[in-house]
């Protein structure tokens, strides 16, 4: 196998409740919250959802109108950030959305048979470029992975950029299944709390910019990437976490360096039962009482979208060289070994961090970026 | 993109029909939708039914689609529309996202690589056999297994592999 080549983070576009820059973002994660109710109106029957969201009116006013303008202005403001020229360079984006603009569907207009991937059109129409355009639909690891396939683009293909990131709209159809599903806590998300319950919702759009050049800004270096499948369960993980550190002892490999050089890992940490008990293992497995994060105490559950809202995380750490608390988290689960950051930011030096981004269904995406 | 080195080992074509008529069963799919399994179907008739030469850590899966799980997505909002959350099957759920049918298909072939799904309006495919050709390059895996369905519609199956890598 081929040396790969050096791929950096060279710009950063953001579109969430929390803030449209890496300083608003960062200011935010640091503020403890309280869970609020909202009030949605679909099909002209209101709605109360626990949510964290951009807006109350997508269904009113047009959910794919909606979904569009958080992914279209994330990306434009990576572009921008990069100073990269849409239709002047070859390149491509990648879309990592979990349902894409599936709650269209709660709409009584018939829709075409294509109308899921014709989003691709829509995004290229919208950004009036013609430009290659993914959509990369895997859940909950879509936007981690849109990141680690533009990685490996940057090193097979001969593009000059890859714009990458999740973006997921509020979906009222994934908050019913999740409701029925009982995994959503009304007190707000607790990921490795011992009184958690389940997820919080919430929703945004951040895209990066990756080239094998180093910018002004110097996000980050992608070192590495890596997926797996449980091939386990549709909607459990595999208990033991086999699937989970074998991602991160490929992309520890990839990025050659040792499980003693990451400083920090931000984790997926969901605040559902199952799901910390059996990252938090995998984490210990291979690096022992690591310093981790979770930011969906504070943001929510993202969707598509938390694998990229994981690496704005990275990405503000290795600025910062702190960690963010991990906002709900008061008591900490015994079976939990690793150690996550509580009450308050954790100064440190970050030099190199890992992403875990995990999937319902089973696919686990894991980056590793550096300073 | 250089292909050099990469071959397409097997390849099958599975019509709309041809699926109907085969009542492609398996033990516990009571809670599947068709589009998983024609998809199923789709691996099944490419390795013949017998997956004991593929390598399970080193195969990956890509998925595509145009129309994606089409009917479970809009049973699941007409359902929603008229009951609310309270009418929803909890097993029937999951169907409304690509990932099930992916995980669906990892779990009938016990692949534990890379896997990933694209909706792409272009039938040929070309996104995800790019996508294999690259984890394939990258050393991600040694081969890749890339289906292509559309609900109610023809499917194709790719196993795709280093030129030298034998089953």
């Amino acid at each position: 196998m081929k040396k790969n080549k050096e791929v950096y983070v060279t710009g950063v576009g953001i579109v969430s409740k929390f803030g449209s820059t890496i300083n608003e973002y960062w200011d935010e994660l640091n503020k403890g919250k309280t869970s609020e109710k909202q009030n949605i109106s679909v099909n002209n029957q209101n709605k109360e959802v626990l949510a964290d969201i951009l807006s109350t009116k997508m269904y009113e006013e047009d959910y794919e109108k909606y979904f569009l303008d958080m992914c279209c202005k994330a990306i434009l403001t990576a572009a921008q950030d990069a100073d990269i020229d849409l239709s002047g360079q070859r390149g491509c984006i990648i879309i990592g959305t979990g349902m894409g603009i599936s709650d269209a569907f709660l709409s009584l207009e018939d829709k075409p048979a294509d109308f899921m991937s014709k989003l691709e059109h829509k995004i290229r129409k919208y950004l009036k470029v013609n430009i290659k355009v993914l959509i990369m639909a895997n859940s909950c690891c879509a936007g981690a992975q849109a990141i680690a396939y533009a990685y490996d683009l940057l090193n097979f293909n001969d593009f000059k950029f890859v714009i990458a990131g999740g973006v997921e709209a509020f979906s009222y159809i994934t908050y019913c299944g999740f409701k029925r599903l009982n995994s959503i806590d009304e007190t707000g998300c607790k990921p490795f709390d011992k009184n958690r319950k389940g997820i919080y919702v919430g929703d945004g759009a951040v895209f990066f910019v990756l080239e094998n050049r180093k910018s002004e800004h110097g996000y980050c270096k992608m070192l590495g990437q890596a997926v797996t499948s449980d091939a386990y369960h549709i909607v459990s993980p595999e208990p033991g976490g086999i699937q989970i550190s074998r991602a991160i002892r490929q992309a520890l490999k990839q990025a050659d360096i040792k499980y003693n050089e990451i400083d920090a890992v931000i984790t997926h940490g969901t605040g559902t039962k199952l799901n910390d008990i059996v990252e938090a293992k995998a984490l210990y497995d291979i690096f022992g009482h690591i310093d981790v994060t979770a930011p969906k105490g504070k943001i929510g559950h993202t969707g598509g979208a938390s694998g990229a809202f994981g690496l704005l995380t990275a990405i503000c750490a290795l600025k910062f060289q702190c960690l963010p608390y991990v906002v709900n988290l008061n008591e900490l689960d015994e079976s939990v070994k690793i150690s996550p950051v509580m009450l308050s930011k954790k100064f440190k030096s970050i030099k190199n961090i890992i992403v875990n981004c995990l999937a319902f269904g089973g696919t686990n995406t894991v980056l590793v970026c550096g300073a | 993109m250089n292909i050099k080195n990469i071959v397409i080992k097997k390849r099958v074509l599975i019509s709309n029909k041809e699926f109907i008529n085969s009542r492609f069963k398996l033990e516990n799919d009571r809670t599947m939708d068709d589009f998983t399994k024609n998809i199923l179907f789709t691996a099944h008739k490419l390795f013949n039914g017998d997956f004991s030469s593929l390598n399970s850590d080193s195969s990956g899966i890509v998925l595509t689609t145009r129309t994606g799980p089409y009917n479970s997505i809009k049973s699941v909002a007409d359902i929603i529309n008229n009951y609310d959350y309270k009418g929803i099957n909890p097993s029937l759920f999951p169907n409304v996202m690509l990932s099930t049918s992916l995980a669906y298909l990892t779990i009938y072939l016990n692949v534990h690589g890379p896997s990933c799904t694209f909706y792409d309006t272009d039938r040929n495919g070309r996104n995800a056999l790019d996508y294999s050709i690259v984890q394939i390059k990258a050393g991600n895996c040694d081969a890749m297994i890339d289906i292509y369905t559309d609900e109610n519609n023809w499917a194709e199956g790719k196993y795709i592999t280093r030129k030298d890598f034998y089953m």
